[in-house]
């Protein structure tokens, strides 16, 4: 908690230029606090570095419920608009045109991963869709820790290549 | 783990931003890589790259299941030959030994593959840094000396002992243990002697900042008395004052220079300046004693002097002024 104190401006400054809004890096290093007060932290090691990973975790899950309520509202907005009756389970529903879309851009990720090389592809799909640590994938493959990470740097980079 | 050249095509950002994404996951990140990290994030095409990288991750996982299911052929790690056989329970406290396995398999190679050869010699090499680049040296015994910008070091090999005469600037030490050979670091009138271990050296207008990574080292002044300073410590020697002051430090941060950064916790303006007027052409004052007293924590990226400046004025009440070819710090 002491060095939680001790970082608390570092970390707003880092989360303020890695989500361009100070708001948002308050409300996260604010989240930090709250998780720490609920953790038993005195077995990490490294804990300057623990709090950015922890932040860095906040941010996503953020990140992530502020998606998942734009879609929803998105799909909202668009029955409304066509006139169509609202129901509460149809409001959840996208559009035919948006469900076209999130199909093609499915397709696209899909063709993107299988296009990947395989031994890559294989990392990848192992950390993603298996739920598998680096350190398990590396020992599953008999290959480095450093090894999988190039991999996934690979996969990263390919599949966000090309974006419309 | 670092961003040693600045990439310049958006693939190479991009490739970055992953490995940065990637490699900031594991346990190993330290602190000093979340903060140049964070140097690097600065970089507003940096910013860019990073966030279409984000993106796509973030398409991915909120349709893993989809795309899971759509995958052809899937490749599934049961397919994949375990190293060794083992429940899949333990796959984490396998790859946990694994790890450590390898990690010893690697030092046993780096004890046969290092030689042992001590030429006896007392030949003199001279070894200097260029004012704008950093050099990495590897000496006779396979040690390494990196030299910060403008550094210039002398290697005497004798039979008794490895000598580095530090002449000027700053140099970080990474020696192969050898009780039988001494290494010994003289930097003017101090002599740092090394028991096996990772150390950067700084010589500073009044003295001598020893900074130890790993391992320990005896520092001696024109005293004659020595003062050991183990890992994760730094003892500034001063000569003005005649004392040292030992103090625990993140040793990462003396380092910070071998990837172009110069990283600072709660340091005055006045020793800031004073790095900086290492590394600049253009010689940086400061105005008055007062100024010199604000403090400063974060990172910096070397640079020209005038583009240092102006990082500083990002986060300190201060301006700067060009005078008769020097660059003047005021308060504001």
């Amino acid at each position: 908690m002491t060095l939680y104190l001790a970082k608390r401006a570092d970390l707003v400054r880092f989360f303020a230029a890695r989500t361009s809004s100070p708001g948002e890096a308050e409300d996260i290093v604010q989240d930090i606090f709250l998780k720490l007060s609920s953790v038993d932290d005195t077995g990490i090691e490294n804990g300057a570095a623990y709090l950015y990973r922890l932040g860095s975790n906040v941010m996503l899950d953020r990140a992530r419920a502020r998606r998942r309520a734009t879609v929803r509202d998105d799909a909202y907005y668009r029955t409304h608009r066509t006139g169509q009756p609202v129901g509460e389970d149809e409001a959840d529903l996208p559009s035919p045109e948006a469900r076209l879309d999130a199909k093609q851009r499915l397709d696209r990720l899909v063709r993107s991963v299988e296009a990947l090389p395989p031994q890559c592809r294989r990392v990848f799909t192992m950390h993603k869709f298996e739920d598998r640590s680096y350190a398990e994938i590396a020992t599953l493959l008999g290959i480095s820790r450093s090894a999988v990470e190039k991999h996934m740097i690979t996969a990263l980079k390919r599949l966000s290549e090309h974006k419309p | 783990m670092s961003a040693d050249q600045s990439p310049n095509t958006e693939d190479e950002r991009r490739e970055a931003a992953a490995a940065w994404l990637v490699r900031l996951q594991s346990d190993d990140a330290s602190e000093t890589d979340w903060l140049n990290f964070e140097a690097w994030l600065g970089d507003a095409e940096n910013k860019a790259a990073l966030v279409v990288v984000e993106n796509a991750i973030a398409e991915i996982d909120d349709h893993a299941g989809e795309i899971a299911a759509a995958l052809k052929s899937p490749v599934r790690s049961t397919k994949v030959t375990p190293m060794r056989s083992g429940r899949r329970s333990q796959g984490r406290i396998r790859a946990a030994w694994g790890g450590a396995i390898a990690l010893a398999l690697a030092s046993a190679a780096a004890f046969f593959v290092v030689p042992r050869v001590m030429t006896p010699s007392v030949e003199e090499t001279s070894y200097s840094a260029p004012a704008d680049a950093s050099r990495s040296i590897t000496l006779p015994d396979m040690s390494i000396a990196d030299l910060n910008r403008g550094a210039v070091i002398r290697v005497r090999w004798t039979v008794k002992e490895r000598r580095v005469y530090l002449d000027k600037g700053e140099a970080a030490f990474s020696v192969n243990h050898d009780p039988a050979h001494p290494f010994l670091v003289l930097a003017g009138e101090d002599t740092v002697r090394d028991i096996g271990t990772e150390f950067n050296l700084q010589r500073r207008a009044d003295g001598l900042l020893v900074t130890v990574r790993d391992g320990a080292v005896g520092v001696k002044g024109p005293g004659g008395t020595s003062v050991n300073v183990n890992a994760g410590h730094a003892l500034l020697v001063d000569h003005a004052k005649h004392q040292a002051i030992l103090s625990q430090v993140n040793p990462d941060d003396a380092f910070a220079w071998r990837q172009g950064r110069l990283i600072y916790h709660d340091a005055t303006l006045a020793t800031i300046v004073e790095d900086l007027n290492r590394y600049g052409a253009e010689p940086i004052r400061l105005a008055d004693t007062s100024v010199g007293q604000l403090r400063f924590s974060g990172v910096l990226m070397i640079q020209p002097a005038r583009n240092m400046v102006s990082q500083l004025e990002a986060f300190l009440p201060l301006r700067s002024d060009e005078e008769k070819g020097e660059i003047v710090i005021r308060s504001r």
